[in-house]
Protein backbone atom coordinates (compact mmCIF):
# COMPACT_ATOMS: atom_id res chain seq x y z
CA UNK A 1 0.00 0.00 0.00
CA UNK A 2 1.97 3.07 -1.16
CA UNK A 3 0.52 6.76 -1.46
CA UNK A 4 -0.27 7.12 -5.07
CA UNK A 5 -3.60 7.70 -5.79
CA UNK A 6 -5.43 5.17 -8.27
CA UNK A 7 -5.55 6.55 -12.12
CA UNK A 8 -9.40 5.88 -12.40
CA UNK A 9 -9.89 7.20 -8.66
CA UNK A 10 -7.99 10.28 -10.33
CA UNK A 11 -10.49 10.63 -13.78
CA UNK A 12 -13.59 9.83 -11.57
CA UNK A 13 -12.90 12.97 -9.18
CA UNK A 14 -11.77 15.55 -12.19
CA UNK A 15 -15.10 14.00 -14.08
CA UNK A 16 -17.69 14.80 -10.61
CA UNK A 17 -15.85 17.94 -9.91
CA UNK A 18 -16.85 18.60 -13.45
CA UNK A 19 -20.14 17.81 -12.93
CA UNK A 20 -20.83 19.57 -9.87
CA UNK A 21 -18.85 22.87 -11.49
CA UNK A 22 -21.17 22.52 -14.28
CA UNK A 23 -24.30 22.08 -12.35
CA UNK A 24 -23.13 25.14 -10.21
CA UNK A 25 -22.46 27.22 -13.44
CA UNK A 26 -25.86 26.45 -15.36
CA UNK A 27 -28.23 27.33 -12.40
CA UNK A 28 -30.38 30.25 -13.69
CA UNK A 29 -29.76 33.90 -11.74
CA UNK A 30 -30.80 36.08 -14.04
CA UNK A 31 -34.25 38.08 -12.37
CA UNK A 32 -37.01 39.82 -14.79
CA UNK A 33 -39.34 41.49 -12.21
CA UNK A 34 -38.65 42.40 -9.15
CA UNK A 35 -41.16 42.97 -5.94
CA UNK A 36 -40.07 47.01 -5.17
CA UNK A 37 -42.26 47.34 -2.31
CA UNK A 38 -45.09 44.71 -0.31
CA UNK A 39 -47.80 44.19 -2.73
CA UNK A 40 -50.18 45.44 0.35
CA UNK A 41 -48.80 49.13 -0.63
CA UNK A 42 -48.26 48.26 -4.01
CA UNK A 43 -52.09 47.47 -4.67
CA UNK A 44 -54.38 50.81 -4.04
CA UNK A 45 -57.15 50.34 -1.16
CA UNK A 46 -59.49 52.21 -3.78
CA UNK A 47 -59.97 52.37 -7.07
CA UNK A 48 -62.55 52.88 -10.19
CA UNK A 49 -65.80 52.02 -8.01
CA UNK A 50 -63.97 49.84 -5.68
CA UNK A 51 -63.05 50.46 -2.40
CA UNK A 52 -61.21 47.92 0.50
CA UNK A 53 -63.89 46.45 3.13
CA UNK A 54 -62.90 44.23 6.39
CA UNK A 55 -61.92 41.10 4.68
CA UNK A 56 -64.05 37.68 6.42
CA UNK A 57 -61.66 36.07 8.61
CA UNK A 58 -62.02 32.38 6.73
CA UNK A 59 -61.53 33.32 2.96
CA UNK A 60 -59.80 30.77 1.39
CA UNK A 61 -55.70 31.86 1.96
CA UNK A 62 -53.72 31.12 -1.37
CA UNK A 63 -51.06 30.17 1.03
CA UNK A 64 -53.01 27.07 2.66
CA UNK A 65 -50.24 24.35 2.88
CA UNK A 66 -50.70 21.58 0.67
CA UNK A 67 -50.39 18.90 3.01
CA UNK A 68 -46.86 18.14 3.87
CA UNK A 69 -45.52 21.41 3.01
CA UNK A 70 -43.67 23.80 5.42
CA UNK A 71 -43.33 27.72 5.51
CA UNK A 72 -40.06 28.08 4.32
CA UNK A 73 -40.54 25.83 1.59
CA UNK A 74 -43.94 26.99 0.72
CA UNK A 75 -43.14 29.46 -2.92
CA UNK A 76 -44.39 32.80 -2.37
CA UNK A 77 -42.70 35.69 -1.65
CA UNK A 78 -45.63 38.18 -0.71
CA UNK A 79 -49.55 37.26 -0.42
CA UNK A 80 -52.22 39.95 -0.16
CA UNK A 81 -55.65 39.23 0.78
CA UNK A 82 -58.14 42.17 0.66
CA UNK A 83 -61.78 42.51 0.71
CA UNK A 84 -63.46 45.27 -1.91
CA UNK A 85 -66.66 45.83 -2.13
CA UNK A 86 -69.06 48.46 -4.74
CA UNK A 87 -71.71 51.12 -4.09
CA UNK A 88 -74.11 48.53 -5.61
CA UNK A 89 -73.04 46.08 -2.27
CA UNK A 90 -71.03 43.48 -3.91
CA UNK A 91 -67.97 41.91 -2.30
CA UNK A 92 -65.35 40.41 -3.80
CA UNK A 93 -62.51 38.90 -2.02
CA UNK A 94 -58.94 39.74 -3.81
CA UNK A 95 -55.99 37.09 -3.21
CA UNK A 96 -52.46 38.02 -4.79
CA UNK A 97 -49.58 35.58 -4.09
CA UNK A 98 -46.43 36.13 -5.47
CA UNK A 99 -43.60 33.68 -5.76
CA UNK A 100 -39.92 35.05 -7.01
CA UNK A 101 -38.93 31.86 -7.78
CA UNK A 102 -40.55 28.98 -9.44
CA UNK A 103 -39.32 25.70 -9.58
CA UNK A 104 -40.73 22.00 -11.12
CA UNK A 105 -41.52 20.83 -7.61
CA UNK A 106 -42.02 24.28 -5.87
CA UNK A 107 -44.42 26.48 -7.68
CA UNK A 108 -47.66 28.72 -6.77
CA UNK A 109 -50.47 26.60 -5.47
CA UNK A 110 -53.53 26.12 -8.08
CA UNK A 111 -56.75 27.39 -6.31
CA UNK A 112 -58.23 24.18 -7.40
CA UNK A 113 -55.80 22.64 -4.87
CA UNK A 114 -55.64 24.92 -2.47
CA UNK A 115 -59.84 25.01 -2.04
CA UNK A 116 -59.48 21.30 -1.96
CA UNK A 117 -56.93 21.63 1.02
CA UNK A 118 -59.10 23.45 2.69
CA UNK A 119 -61.77 20.85 2.77
CA UNK A 120 -63.75 22.38 -0.67
CA UNK A 121 -65.05 20.97 -3.00
CA UNK A 122 -64.69 22.04 -6.73
CA UNK A 123 -68.21 21.44 -8.37
CA UNK A 124 -67.58 23.56 -11.36
CA UNK A 125 -64.39 24.90 -13.44
CA UNK A 126 -64.19 26.06 -16.73
CA UNK A 127 -61.20 27.74 -18.49
CA UNK A 128 -61.52 31.33 -19.65
CA UNK A 129 -59.96 34.07 -21.09
CA UNK A 130 -60.40 37.50 -18.75
CA UNK A 131 -60.17 40.40 -20.83
CA UNK A 132 -57.62 42.82 -19.88
CA UNK A 133 -58.76 45.88 -21.83
CA UNK A 134 -57.05 48.95 -21.68
CA UNK A 135 -53.82 47.41 -20.93
CA UNK A 136 -53.24 44.33 -23.26
CA UNK A 137 -54.91 43.10 -26.48
CA UNK A 138 -53.85 39.71 -24.91
CA UNK A 139 -56.86 38.46 -22.13
CA UNK A 140 -55.22 36.70 -19.35
CA UNK A 141 -55.56 33.21 -19.60
CA UNK A 142 -57.47 31.76 -16.28
CA UNK A 143 -60.23 29.53 -15.02
CA UNK A 144 -63.70 30.15 -13.48
CA UNK A 145 -64.67 27.65 -10.60
CA UNK A 146 -67.80 26.97 -8.46
CA UNK A 147 -66.60 25.85 -5.24
CA UNK A 148 -68.31 24.38 -2.62
CA UNK A 149 -67.42 24.26 1.45
CA UNK A 150 -68.55 23.03 4.47
CA UNK A 151 -70.83 26.02 5.44
CA UNK A 152 -71.04 28.48 1.77
CA UNK A 153 -70.85 28.40 -1.95
CA UNK A 154 -68.13 30.39 -3.92
CA UNK A 155 -67.44 31.42 -7.01
CA UNK A 156 -63.30 31.99 -8.15
CA UNK A 157 -61.75 33.88 -10.90
CA UNK A 158 -57.97 33.03 -11.13
CA UNK A 159 -55.43 33.35 -13.49
CA UNK A 160 -51.50 32.27 -12.70
CA UNK A 161 -48.85 34.17 -14.68
CA UNK A 162 -45.80 32.02 -14.49
CA UNK A 163 -43.09 33.57 -16.16
CA UNK A 164 -43.94 34.61 -19.55
CA UNK A 165 -46.98 32.10 -19.45
CA UNK A 166 -51.06 31.83 -18.49
CA UNK A 167 -50.48 28.79 -16.63
CA UNK A 168 -52.97 26.63 -17.69
CA UNK A 169 -51.61 22.78 -17.01
CA UNK A 170 -48.52 21.46 -15.32
CA UNK A 171 -46.55 20.22 -18.21
CA UNK A 172 -46.43 23.38 -20.19
CA UNK A 173 -45.25 25.38 -17.00
CA UNK A 174 -42.68 22.36 -16.13
CA UNK A 175 -41.62 22.83 -19.87
CA UNK A 176 -41.47 26.84 -19.51
CA UNK A 177 -39.70 26.86 -16.01
CA UNK A 178 -37.48 24.32 -17.74
CA UNK A 179 -36.75 26.33 -20.92
CA UNK A 180 -36.21 29.88 -19.56
CA UNK A 181 -34.07 28.50 -16.31
CA UNK A 182 -31.85 26.34 -19.11
CA UNK A 183 -31.23 30.59 -20.39
CA UNK A 184 -30.26 31.37 -17.40
CA UNK A 185 -33.22 32.89 -16.24
CA UNK A 186 -35.04 32.61 -12.74
CA UNK A 187 -38.77 32.18 -13.46
CA UNK A 188 -40.94 34.09 -11.18
CA UNK A 189 -44.84 33.91 -10.57
CA UNK A 190 -48.09 35.06 -9.20
CA UNK A 191 -51.63 33.84 -8.51
CA UNK A 192 -54.49 36.52 -9.09
CA UNK A 193 -57.81 35.22 -7.75
CA UNK A 194 -60.81 37.22 -6.76
CA UNK A 195 -63.92 35.01 -5.56
CA UNK A 196 -67.61 35.92 -4.04
CA UNK A 197 -69.82 33.94 -1.34
CA UNK A 198 -72.45 33.44 -3.25
CA UNK A 199 -75.88 31.61 -1.66
CA UNK A 200 -76.55 28.74 -4.21
CA UNK A 201 -75.09 27.43 -7.47
CA UNK A 202 -78.04 28.87 -9.70
CA UNK A 203 -76.47 32.43 -8.29
CA UNK A 204 -73.21 31.62 -10.18
CA UNK A 205 -74.37 33.40 -13.06
CA UNK A 206 -71.94 34.67 -16.04
CA UNK A 207 -73.13 38.01 -14.82
CA UNK A 208 -71.79 37.01 -11.55
CA UNK A 209 -68.51 35.99 -13.12
CA UNK A 210 -68.31 38.49 -15.28
CA UNK A 211 -68.67 41.34 -12.27
CA UNK A 212 -65.66 39.34 -10.58
CA UNK A 213 -63.52 39.68 -13.48
CA UNK A 214 -64.10 43.35 -14.44
CA UNK A 215 -62.89 44.26 -10.83
CA UNK A 216 -59.69 42.47 -12.12
CA UNK A 217 -59.09 44.39 -15.24
CA UNK A 218 -60.01 47.61 -12.97
CA UNK A 219 -57.61 46.41 -10.85
CA UNK A 220 -54.59 45.80 -13.42
CA UNK A 221 -55.20 49.04 -15.20
CA UNK A 222 -55.33 50.87 -11.20
CA UNK A 223 -51.73 49.72 -10.52
CA UNK A 224 -48.73 51.86 -11.16
CA UNK A 225 -46.36 49.88 -13.80
CA UNK A 226 -43.99 48.30 -12.23
CA UNK A 227 -46.97 46.59 -10.03
CA UNK A 228 -48.63 45.75 -13.46
CA UNK A 229 -45.60 43.86 -14.76
CA UNK A 230 -46.10 41.72 -11.70
CA UNK A 231 -49.54 40.46 -12.13
CA UNK A 232 -49.71 40.02 -16.06
CA UNK A 233 -45.94 40.69 -17.18
CA UNK A 234 -45.39 39.79 -21.03
CA UNK A 235 -47.60 37.08 -20.62
CA UNK A 236 -49.10 35.33 -23.67
CA UNK B 1 -12.52 -20.96 -12.16
CA UNK B 2 -12.99 -17.45 -10.74
CA UNK B 3 -10.86 -18.18 -7.59
CA UNK B 4 -8.15 -18.67 -10.35
CA UNK B 5 -8.28 -15.12 -12.15
CA UNK B 6 -8.97 -13.16 -8.82
CA UNK B 7 -5.29 -13.78 -7.29
CA UNK B 8 -3.34 -11.76 -9.80
CA UNK B 9 -6.47 -9.02 -11.30
CA UNK B 10 -6.90 -6.74 -8.14
CA UNK B 11 -5.53 -3.71 -6.85
CA UNK B 12 -5.42 -2.86 -3.33
CA UNK B 13 -6.19 0.79 -3.64
CA UNK B 14 -4.06 3.48 -1.29
CA UNK B 15 -5.51 5.23 1.38
CA UNK B 16 -5.14 8.23 -0.38
CA UNK B 17 -7.05 6.88 -3.42
CA UNK B 18 -9.89 6.35 -1.11
CA UNK B 19 -10.20 9.38 0.32
CA UNK B 20 -9.82 10.87 -2.74
CA UNK B 21 -12.29 9.09 -4.11
CA UNK B 22 -14.87 9.80 -0.91
CA UNK B 23 -14.34 13.80 -0.84
CA UNK B 24 -15.83 13.41 -4.85
CA UNK B 25 -18.57 11.65 -4.37
CA UNK B 26 -19.42 13.78 -1.05
CA UNK B 27 -19.07 16.87 -3.11
CA UNK B 28 -21.41 15.52 -5.80
CA UNK B 29 -24.19 13.96 -4.10
CA UNK B 30 -24.42 15.84 0.04
CA UNK B 31 -25.88 19.39 -1.52
CA UNK B 32 -28.39 17.03 -3.47
CA UNK B 33 -29.48 15.34 -0.14
CA UNK B 34 -29.61 18.33 2.13
CA UNK B 35 -31.88 20.02 -0.89
CA UNK B 36 -34.05 16.78 -0.77
CA UNK B 37 -34.15 16.83 3.22
CA UNK B 38 -35.12 20.77 3.45
CA UNK B 39 -37.88 19.98 0.62
CA UNK B 40 -39.12 16.54 1.43
CA UNK B 41 -37.72 14.78 4.03
CA UNK B 42 -38.19 17.21 6.55
CA UNK B 43 -41.94 17.08 6.47
CA UNK B 44 -44.11 14.17 5.95
CA UNK B 45 -44.10 14.21 2.05
CA UNK B 46 -41.19 12.00 2.01
CA UNK B 47 -40.85 10.61 5.54
CA UNK B 48 -40.34 7.00 3.69
CA UNK B 49 -36.92 8.68 2.06
CA UNK B 50 -34.22 8.81 4.65
CA UNK B 51 -35.15 5.18 6.03
CA UNK B 52 -34.65 3.85 2.09
CA UNK B 53 -31.44 5.48 1.94
CA UNK B 54 -29.85 3.97 5.08
CA UNK B 55 -31.20 0.61 3.78
CA UNK B 56 -29.15 1.59 0.80
CA UNK B 57 -26.16 2.59 2.90
CA UNK B 58 -26.62 -0.88 4.14
CA UNK B 59 -26.25 -3.29 1.55
CA UNK B 60 -23.67 -1.70 0.21
CA UNK B 61 -21.40 -1.80 3.32
CA UNK B 62 -22.61 -5.66 2.94
CA UNK B 63 -20.51 -5.94 0.04
CA UNK B 64 -17.33 -4.10 1.55
CA UNK B 65 -15.52 -7.64 1.69
CA UNK B 66 -15.24 -7.02 -2.48
CA UNK B 67 -15.45 -3.47 -2.89
CA UNK B 68 -12.54 -3.58 -0.76
CA UNK B 69 -10.15 -4.46 -3.51
CA UNK B 70 -10.23 -2.85 -7.16
CA UNK B 71 -10.45 -4.42 -10.40
CA UNK B 72 -6.92 -4.81 -12.52
CA UNK B 73 -8.26 -4.66 -15.57
CA UNK B 74 -12.00 -4.10 -16.17
CA UNK B 75 -13.13 -1.98 -19.09
CA UNK B 76 -13.15 1.29 -19.71
CA UNK B 77 -15.39 2.49 -22.14
CA UNK B 78 -19.02 0.93 -20.14
CA UNK B 79 -18.16 2.79 -16.97
CA UNK B 80 -17.24 6.11 -18.98
CA UNK B 81 -20.57 5.89 -20.82
CA UNK B 82 -22.72 5.34 -17.65
CA UNK B 83 -20.52 8.40 -15.80
CA UNK B 84 -21.58 10.29 -18.78
CA UNK B 85 -25.10 10.01 -19.06
CA UNK B 86 -25.41 10.13 -15.01
CA UNK B 87 -23.35 13.14 -14.97
CA UNK B 88 -25.53 15.32 -17.71
CA UNK B 89 -29.04 13.88 -16.13
CA UNK B 90 -27.35 15.38 -12.96
CA UNK B 91 -26.27 18.52 -13.97
CA UNK B 92 -29.88 19.27 -15.73
CA UNK B 93 -31.29 18.25 -12.23
CA UNK B 94 -29.07 19.94 -10.27
CA UNK B 95 -29.01 23.13 -11.82
CA UNK B 96 -32.90 22.98 -12.77
CA UNK B 97 -34.11 21.91 -9.62
CA UNK B 98 -35.35 18.85 -10.76
CA UNK B 99 -34.74 16.98 -7.50
CA UNK B 100 -36.30 13.39 -9.11
CA UNK B 101 -33.78 13.82 -11.95
CA UNK B 102 -30.88 14.73 -9.79
CA UNK B 103 -31.56 12.22 -7.29
CA UNK B 104 -32.25 9.54 -10.03
CA UNK B 105 -28.79 10.60 -12.02
CA UNK B 106 -27.14 9.17 -9.24
CA UNK B 107 -27.69 5.43 -10.08
CA UNK B 108 -25.91 5.73 -13.42
CA UNK B 109 -22.92 8.08 -11.80
CA UNK B 110 -22.43 5.52 -8.95
CA UNK B 111 -22.73 2.45 -11.45
CA UNK B 112 -20.31 3.93 -13.31
CA UNK B 113 -17.96 4.21 -10.35
CA UNK B 114 -18.25 0.49 -9.61
CA UNK B 115 -17.96 -0.45 -13.36
CA UNK B 116 -14.76 1.64 -13.22
CA UNK B 117 -12.88 0.42 -10.29
CA UNK B 118 -14.67 -2.73 -9.69
CA UNK B 119 -15.61 -3.87 -13.27
CA UNK B 120 -18.68 -6.17 -14.54
CA UNK B 121 -18.68 -8.18 -10.69
CA UNK B 122 -18.62 -4.56 -9.34
CA UNK B 123 -21.90 -3.32 -11.21
CA UNK B 124 -23.44 -7.18 -10.44
CA UNK B 125 -23.05 -6.27 -6.79
CA UNK B 126 -24.04 -2.92 -6.69
CA UNK B 127 -26.94 -2.93 -9.07
CA UNK B 128 -29.87 -3.65 -6.99
CA UNK B 129 -28.33 -1.55 -3.79
CA UNK B 130 -28.21 1.61 -6.37
CA UNK B 131 -31.86 0.73 -8.15
CA UNK B 132 -33.29 1.50 -4.87
CA UNK B 133 -32.33 4.82 -5.37
CA UNK B 134 -35.44 5.35 -7.16
CA UNK B 135 -37.64 5.41 -4.34
CA UNK B 136 -35.53 7.93 -2.07
CA UNK B 137 -37.61 10.97 -3.26
CA UNK B 138 -41.02 11.44 -4.24
CA UNK B 139 -42.10 11.12 -7.91
CA UNK B 140 -43.05 14.45 -9.00
CA UNK B 141 -46.78 15.21 -8.77
CA UNK B 142 -47.94 15.48 -12.16
CA UNK B 143 -46.39 12.49 -13.31
CA UNK B 144 -48.48 10.29 -11.12
CA UNK B 145 -51.62 12.11 -10.34
CA UNK B 146 -53.87 10.66 -13.06
CA UNK B 147 -52.60 7.10 -11.69
CA UNK B 148 -53.11 8.16 -8.37
CA UNK B 149 -55.96 10.27 -7.98
CA UNK B 150 -58.63 7.64 -7.80
CA UNK B 151 -56.71 5.65 -5.48
CA UNK B 152 -56.69 8.66 -3.09
CA UNK B 153 -60.84 8.30 -2.81
CA UNK B 154 -60.72 4.38 -2.75
CA UNK B 155 -58.24 5.25 0.36
CA UNK B 156 -60.67 7.89 2.01
CA UNK B 157 -64.11 5.49 0.89
CA UNK B 158 -62.53 2.69 2.56
CA UNK B 159 -61.99 4.55 5.55
CA UNK B 160 -64.93 6.27 6.13
CA UNK B 161 -67.35 2.93 5.17
CA UNK B 162 -65.37 0.67 7.83
CA UNK B 163 -65.55 2.80 10.20
CA UNK B 164 -68.92 3.44 9.49
CA UNK B 165 -69.78 -0.09 9.61
CA UNK B 166 -68.41 -0.47 13.32
CA UNK B 167 -70.59 2.36 14.52
CA UNK B 168 -68.66 5.34 14.62
CA UNK B 169 -69.73 9.00 13.97
CA UNK B 170 -67.98 9.61 10.85
CA UNK B 171 -68.90 11.12 7.64
CA UNK B 172 -67.37 12.49 4.97
CA UNK B 173 -67.41 15.10 2.26
CA UNK B 174 -65.05 14.83 -0.57
CA UNK B 175 -61.40 14.86 1.03
CA UNK B 176 -62.99 15.98 4.17
CA UNK B 177 -63.16 13.14 6.78
CA UNK B 178 -65.78 14.12 9.95
CA UNK B 179 -65.22 12.02 13.24
CA UNK B 180 -66.83 13.05 16.12
CA UNK B 181 -66.79 16.81 16.92
CA UNK B 182 -63.46 16.45 14.85
CA UNK B 183 -62.46 17.33 10.89
CA UNK B 184 -59.62 16.26 9.10
CA UNK B 185 -58.30 16.83 5.73
CA UNK B 186 -57.08 13.33 3.86
CA UNK B 187 -55.33 15.22 1.30
CA UNK B 188 -52.25 13.91 -0.97
CA UNK B 189 -49.79 12.88 1.77
CA UNK B 190 -52.24 12.14 3.89
CA UNK B 191 -53.72 9.25 2.13
CA UNK B 192 -49.81 8.74 1.44
CA UNK B 193 -49.69 8.55 -2.45
CA UNK B 194 -46.23 9.61 -2.16
CA UNK B 195 -45.70 6.72 0.09
CA UNK B 196 -46.58 4.17 -2.12
CA UNK B 197 -43.38 4.61 -4.31
CA UNK B 198 -41.32 4.48 -1.40
CA UNK B 199 -43.46 1.16 0.04
CA UNK B 200 -43.11 -0.23 -3.61
CA UNK B 201 -39.35 0.04 -2.83
CA UNK B 202 -39.63 -1.63 0.57
CA UNK B 203 -41.40 -4.43 -1.05
CA UNK B 204 -38.88 -4.76 -4.23
CA UNK B 205 -36.34 -4.93 -1.27
CA UNK B 206 -38.05 -7.72 0.93
CA UNK B 207 -38.06 -9.84 -2.25
CA UNK B 208 -34.27 -9.37 -2.99
CA UNK B 209 -33.08 -9.81 0.96
CA UNK B 210 -35.37 -13.22 0.74
CA UNK B 211 -33.52 -14.52 -2.20
CA UNK B 212 -36.13 -17.10 -2.87
CA UNK B 213 -35.50 -19.25 -5.16
CA UNK B 214 -38.61 -20.14 -6.46
CA UNK B 215 -39.66 -17.87 -9.21
CA UNK B 216 -43.60 -18.32 -8.27
CA UNK B 217 -42.91 -17.10 -4.94
CA UNK B 218 -40.74 -14.47 -5.68
CA UNK B 219 -43.53 -13.37 -8.63
CA UNK B 220 -46.70 -13.71 -5.71
CA UNK B 221 -44.60 -11.38 -3.86
CA UNK B 222 -43.85 -8.95 -6.21
CA UNK B 223 -47.56 -9.17 -7.36
CA UNK B 224 -48.62 -8.53 -3.07
CA UNK B 225 -46.51 -5.11 -3.49
CA UNK B 226 -48.80 -2.59 -4.40
CA UNK B 227 -51.97 -4.48 -2.92
CA UNK B 228 -49.86 -4.05 0.66
CA UNK B 229 -48.74 -0.69 -0.38
CA UNK B 230 -52.47 0.26 -0.75
CA UNK B 231 -53.13 -1.66 2.62
CA UNK B 232 -50.49 0.17 4.87
CA UNK B 233 -52.35 3.55 3.06
CA UNK B 234 -55.66 2.50 4.69
CA UNK B 235 -54.07 1.31 8.02
CA UNK B 236 -52.23 4.77 8.45
CA UNK B 237 -55.42 6.72 7.82
CA UNK B 238 -57.80 4.35 9.97
CA UNK B 239 -55.38 4.65 12.92
CA UNK B 240 -54.88 8.59 12.14
CA UNK B 241 -58.61 9.15 12.35
CA UNK B 242 -59.23 6.93 15.77
CA UNK B 243 -56.33 8.37 17.26
CA UNK B 244 -57.87 11.60 16.48
CA UNK B 245 -60.96 10.55 17.83
CA UNK B 246 -60.09 8.78 21.08
CA UNK B 247 -57.06 11.36 21.79
CA UNK B 248 -57.66 14.44 20.69
CA UNK B 249 -56.21 16.56 17.38
CA UNK B 250 -53.18 17.13 18.87
CA UNK B 251 -52.07 13.12 19.72
CA UNK B 252 -53.45 12.81 15.99
CA UNK B 253 -50.63 15.27 14.98
CA UNK B 254 -48.26 13.39 16.74
CA UNK B 255 -49.16 10.27 15.22
CA UNK B 256 -48.55 11.81 11.52
CA UNK B 257 -45.15 12.55 12.30
CA UNK B 258 -44.08 9.40 12.48
CA UNK B 259 -47.04 7.84 10.53
CA UNK B 260 -44.27 7.58 7.97
CA UNK B 261 -42.48 4.97 9.34
CA UNK B 262 -44.84 3.23 11.14
CA UNK B 263 -46.15 2.42 7.49
CA UNK B 264 -42.54 1.17 6.03
CA UNK B 265 -42.73 -1.06 9.71
CA UNK B 266 -46.20 -2.31 8.84
CA UNK B 267 -45.36 -2.83 4.83
CA UNK B 268 -42.61 -4.68 5.84
CA UNK B 269 -44.37 -6.84 8.37
CA UNK B 270 -47.09 -7.48 5.79
CA UNK B 271 -44.81 -8.52 3.47
CA UNK B 272 -42.85 -10.89 6.05
CA UNK B 273 -46.12 -12.86 6.68
CA UNK B 274 -47.65 -12.85 3.39
CA UNK B 275 -44.01 -14.56 2.54
CA UNK B 276 -44.57 -16.97 5.58
CA UNK B 277 -47.69 -17.69 3.74
CA UNK B 278 -46.59 -18.89 0.77
CA UNK B 279 -43.89 -21.05 2.29
CA UNK B 280 -46.67 -22.69 4.40
CA UNK B 281 -48.71 -23.52 1.26
CA UNK B 282 -46.09 -24.45 -0.95
CA UNK B 283 -45.53 -27.43 2.09
CA UNK B 284 -41.66 -26.10 2.38
CA UNK B 285 -40.25 -24.44 5.34
CA UNK B 286 -39.88 -21.18 4.96
CA UNK B 287 -36.39 -19.46 4.85
CA UNK B 288 -36.37 -17.12 7.95
CA UNK B 289 -35.66 -13.81 5.41
CA UNK B 290 -33.32 -11.72 7.07
CA UNK B 291 -31.26 -14.55 9.00
CA UNK B 292 -30.35 -16.32 5.44
CA UNK B 293 -26.58 -16.43 5.24
CA UNK B 294 -26.63 -12.96 3.31
CA UNK B 295 -23.84 -12.80 1.08
CA UNK B 296 -24.36 -16.33 0.20
CA UNK B 297 -27.99 -15.49 -0.82
CA UNK B 298 -27.58 -12.18 -2.58
CA UNK B 299 -25.02 -13.67 -4.60
CA UNK B 300 -27.29 -16.81 -5.39
CA UNK B 301 -29.76 -13.99 -6.17
CA UNK B 302 -27.65 -12.60 -8.68
CA UNK B 303 -26.50 -15.38 -10.37
CA UNK B 304 -29.96 -16.64 -11.33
Amino acid sequence: MNGRVNSRVVLLAIGLMIASAAAWQLTPRVRRHELVAPLASLVPVKFAEWRETPLASDAVDPRAQLPGETDREAPYDDVLMRGYTNPRGDIVVLALAYGSHQRQELKIHRPELCYTAQGFEVLRRMPVDLPLTGVSAQPARGARMLVRGADRLETVSYWIRIGDLYSRGAWKTRAHILAEGLSGHVVDGILVRVSQIVPDAASATPQRFALQEDFLAQLVRALPANARDLLVGDAS
Amino acid sequence: MRGAVNEIDYVVPSRLSWAVLSAALAVLVIPSYVDIYRVFWRVELGAQGPVILAVIVWLIWRERGVLRRFAAHSPLLPGLALLATGIACYVLGRSQSIYSLEIVAQIPVLLGVASLLWGAQGVRRLRFPLALLAFVVPVPGSLLDPLLLPLKDWVSVTVDNLLHFLGYPIARTGVLLIIGSYRLLIADACSGLNSMVALSGVGLLYVYLAAHHGRARNVALLASILPIAFAANIVRVLLLVLITYYDGEAAGRTFHDYAGVLEVLFAFGAFFAFDRLLGWFSGRPPRPALRAPLPAAVAAGVAR
